[in-house]
This record gives C-alpha cells, sequence and structure tokens, in this order.
C-alpha cells in the first residue's frame, strides 16, 4: 500500500484518522511523520476532514432555540409525568397543549439547606477573588450578578508565583444565563477590546473545572452566544465581529494581572 | 452579591431533592442541542415537538430517580433519539400496511424541481446518509460528531465503554466516507469496514 520505513504501519495511522476527533487538534509526532510521509494516508485523513465539515455543517443547521410555547410543553409535560409517576397514578405523557400540571413544592429543609451552602460558598468565594487579585470590569454588563470558572492560566516560567492554575472569573447577568447554551457559548482571550481569539465552547458539564487554557495574551476574557454556524477554536475576532455575525456578549471580564502569553490545550 | 454557576450534576442533584426549578434549568441550558435531536429525527415540526416533549417527560422521571448518573445532555440525547427511531419504526409499520395507489408510485419516480434541489442539498445527503446507517453507528455519529458530545459522555449516555464508542464511530466514519464519495469526487476512495 506504501513505504513501510515509517514507525508507524498504514492501518495504525488509518485507526487513528477515523478514530479520533478532528477538531483541530495536532496528531501525535508518529502520525504527523508518516502522514507527510504517505501519499495514501493522507488522501484518507483528507477524505476524513471533509467529512468532519460535512458533520458540523448538519450540526450547525440544527443548532436553533426550540420555539418559546414548545418550552412550556415541555417542562408541563415533565412535571405532569414526574407528578404521576410519583403519586403512583399512571397517565400517559400529554404531547399536546393541556391544563397545568400540578408542580412539587421543594421542601424547606432543602432551601434552608441551600442557603447555608451559599452562605459558605460566598465565604469561601469572597476570599478566593480577593486573593487573586482579580477586579470587575467596568464594561461588563453583569455586575458579576453569577460567576463561572471558565479559563484557567498557566504561565511564566517555574517557580515564578505565577506559574500556578488560577481561576479567572466571568460576571454574567440573570438574564445572560438564561440565554447561556451549551455548545453554543463561546470562551474568548485577547487583549482589552479585542481582537479576541475563541479557546472554545463552554461544556457545562466541568464548568468548574480547568477544561481550557486562553490562548495568546490574557488580557481581557470574553463570553458569548455564537452564531448558528458556530466559531472554530483559534479563531480571531474584533468586537465589530461579534456585532455583525448576530452573536451575543454575555459577559467580559479585564485580567488586571500583568499580561502573559500561555499555551493552549486542547479540552 | 456573588452566585456561583452550578453544574449540571449539582442542578440533577437538586432535581432529585424536589427543586422543579433545576430541572427548568438544565433544559433550557441544553435545548438548543435537544431540540436540534429532534428536528433530526421528527419528519415534521409538529412530531419533533412531540418527539421532544415525550422523550424530555421520560428524562424527568429518571432524573427524579437520580437514574442519570453519567451527562444529563448525553441521556437526554440518547432518549430523543429512541424516542424518535421509536416513532419512525412505528410510521414505516403503519405505511407497511397501506396500498399505495400506482399512480402517485409512477409520479414520485419523476423527479420534481423540489426533489431535484433536495437532492442537490448537500446537508440533506449527510443527513440520509447518517439515517442509513446501523442504529448503534447512527446514534454514535450523531452525539459525537453532530453533536459535540466527548467519547466519554456518548460511551455514558450508550452505556458501553469508550472503546466500544471508538470502535463504532470508526466504523461508521468510513461508511459515511463511502457513502458521500460523490459529492466530493475529488478525493481518493474510502476502504469500506467489514459488515458485521
Amino acid at each position: 500500500m506504501s513505504d513501510h520505513h515509517h514507525t508507524l504501519h498504514c492501518e495504525e495511522v488509518q485507526g487513528w484518522i477515523w478514530g479520533e476527533r478532528h477538531d483541530g487538534t495536532t496528531p501525535p509526532p508518529r502520525v504527523q511523520d508518516h502522514l507527510a510521509a504517505c501519499e495514501s494516508c493522507g488522501e484518507e485523513r483528507t477524505a476524513r476532514s471533509a467529512l468532519s465539515l460535512d458533520l458540523r455543517n448538519l450540526r450547525s443547521e440544527l443548532n436553533e432555540l426550540p420555539p418559546r410555547d414548545l418550552d412550556h410543553r415541555v417542562l408541563d409535560a415533565a412535571a405532569g409525568a414526574v407528578a404521576s409517576r410519583e403519586s403512583g397514578a399512571f397517565e400517559p405523557v400529554r404531547t399536546r397543549p393541556a391544563a397545568p400540571a400540578p408542580v412539587a413544592t421543594p421542601r424547606w429543609m432543602t432551601a434552608a439547606a441551600a442557603l447555608l451552602g451559599a452562605a459558605v460558598l460566598l465565604g469561601f468565594l469572597a476570599g478566593r477573588f480577593t486573593a487573586t487579585g482579580v477586579q470587575g470590569f467596568a464594561g461588563n454588563p453583569a455586575s458579576a450578578a453569577v460567576h463561572t470558572t471558565l479559563a484557567t492560566a498557566s504561565p511564566g516560567p517555574a517557580m515564578d508565583w505565577r506559574n500556578m492554575h488560577r481561576p479567572h472569573q466571568v460576571g454574567i447577568s440573570p438574564d445572560g444565563l438564561n440565554r447561556l447554551q451549551d455548545g453554543a457559548t463561546y470562551l474568548m482571550t485577547g487583549p482589552v477590546g479585542g481582537p479576541y481569539q475563541v479557546v472554545g465552547a463552554v461544556r457545562f458539564e466541568e464548568v468548574d473545572l480547568p477544561a481550557v487554557f486562553p490562548r495568546g495574551e490574557l488580557s481581557e476574557i470574553v463570553v458569548a452566544v455564537g452564531p448558528s454556524e458556530g466559531w472554530a477554536p483559534g479563531r480571531e475576532l474584533a468586537l465589530a465581529d461579534l456585532s455583525e455575525s448576530g452573536a451575543e456578549i454575555l459577559g467580559r471580564r479585564k485580567v488586571e494581572d500583568p499580561p502573559v502569553q500561555v499555551g493552549y490545550t486542547a479540552p | 452579591m456573588l452566585r456561583r454557576l452550578e453544574t449540571d450534576r449539582e442542578l440533577l442533584d437538586r432535581y432529585v431533592e424536589g427543586d422543579e426549578a433545576a430541572f427548568e434549568a438544565l433544559y433550557k441550558r441544553h435545548r438548543r442541542r435537544l431540540w436540534g435531536m429532534a428536528r433530526k429525527m421528527g419528519r415534521d415540526t409538529q412530531q419533533a415537538e412531540d418527539i421532544l416533549v415525550e422523550a424530555m417527560a421520560a428524562v424527568a422521571v429518571a432524573a427524579r430517580r437520580g437514574a442519570i448518573r453519567g451527562s444529563f445532555v448525553g441521556y437526554s440525547l440518547t432518549a430523543i433519539h429512541h424516542r424518535g427511531l421509536h416513532v419512525i419504526e412505528r410510521r414505516n409499520e403503519r405505511q407497511a400496511g397501506e396500498a399505495v395507489p400506482l399512480a402517485i408510485n409512477l409520479v414520485s419516480s419523476v423527479p420534481t424541481p423540489e426533489d431535484s434541489v433536495l437532492r442537490s442539498d448537500m446537508r440533506s445527503e449527510v443527513a440520509r446518509a447518517v439515517d442509513a446507517l446501523p442504529k448503534e453507528e447512527g446514534i454514535a455519529v450523531m452525539l459525537v460528531d453532530v453533536q459535540g458530545l466527548t467519547y466519554k459522555e456518548c460511551a455514558a449516555a450508550l452505556s458501553c465503554s469508550e472503546a466500544t464508542v471508538k470502535r463504532r464511530l470508526r466504523e461508521a466514519r468510513r461508511r459515511l466516507a463511502m457513502r458521500l464519495r460523490h459529492l466530493r469526487p475529488e478525493l481518493a476512495p474510502v476502504e469500506a469496514p467489514a459488515e458485521g
């Protein structure tokens, strides 16, 4: 099929080509070496990249918000199904609009526990916020009503005090919180005022984990809901590009510490 | 005042304890993807809406019982996919029992301008090719390559190992590349995976 003077065989490389995600990640060096030398595997990789693109296009076509009244139907049906199950009665799920289903009242103890937990957490976060020296950004429309850790920087030489993972939190208004969309909400970093580089889509499953690392300069962090076709990691966007593409900025955070260059690790 | 954004897992835990608002937050957070999967499975908007409503009711019951141990979005997308397959199977059974007039067959065999437009639409071709995959491979492609789940999330949603997900995807992608090759004639042919 091809020359076999490479460390890897074609079969192994083709296993990588069709088995791995193709989301901008660089192939391992041995795979890269093989691809550079083997025409057959290079062609398979081109075919795989084309397929990735076709499937991503399919995703953008399906990336729309549902009709507003459908939200009510989904939530009513869910509450109705749970209430029926808990009362022991069997009732088929209504798929068309129906009378509002009974809604269970949260127990007071749950609420009290949640309040206590929130107070403890608030105390912890207040201390952390001061310690990291991160301050609110004047342009942030959110007034830091809700925050989350979206990026962790690990820059600088060894033994430098900065060479540790530090959370950077971006304030998002309660209204913005309702507009957050998993898979369509993007984190960007760059110099203050842009242009920004897209780090990647925010995953709520891992919202508190250091899942992504900023690209390029880290002077400002921006969180925005992207257009339906989405943005690829590394894409550079000015503020004007954001408004023209129909994106919506949910939060911005100026990082007060000296700007640092950091590497990028795929989430 | 600062408030922390909750993870899906924390919202699920709150829902198990009876907080209805937690399920609403989860649904709203992921509704774009959930609706996308329902639209993919439904024949029209109305059917897609019914699939979403019925599937999410089942998801809510499972969530309240604490039965969702992996990813909420993975579980929900899988539920919508299964519900959609059920609807498609029911529709096919109904149609199989109906006598189809010959005239309609003849008319439908001639491509209309609308048909030509549809055929030229690459996305429709891709969607049809995904539909034609074996069931287990099709759901893996929808969850990972179309909806963007990680292998780990997909494995949790399908109750199988990551290695199984990877194997199914590898075979499905080869099949898709082969079936869609006519869309990109400049590309080299892809070897089909072994059937089975």
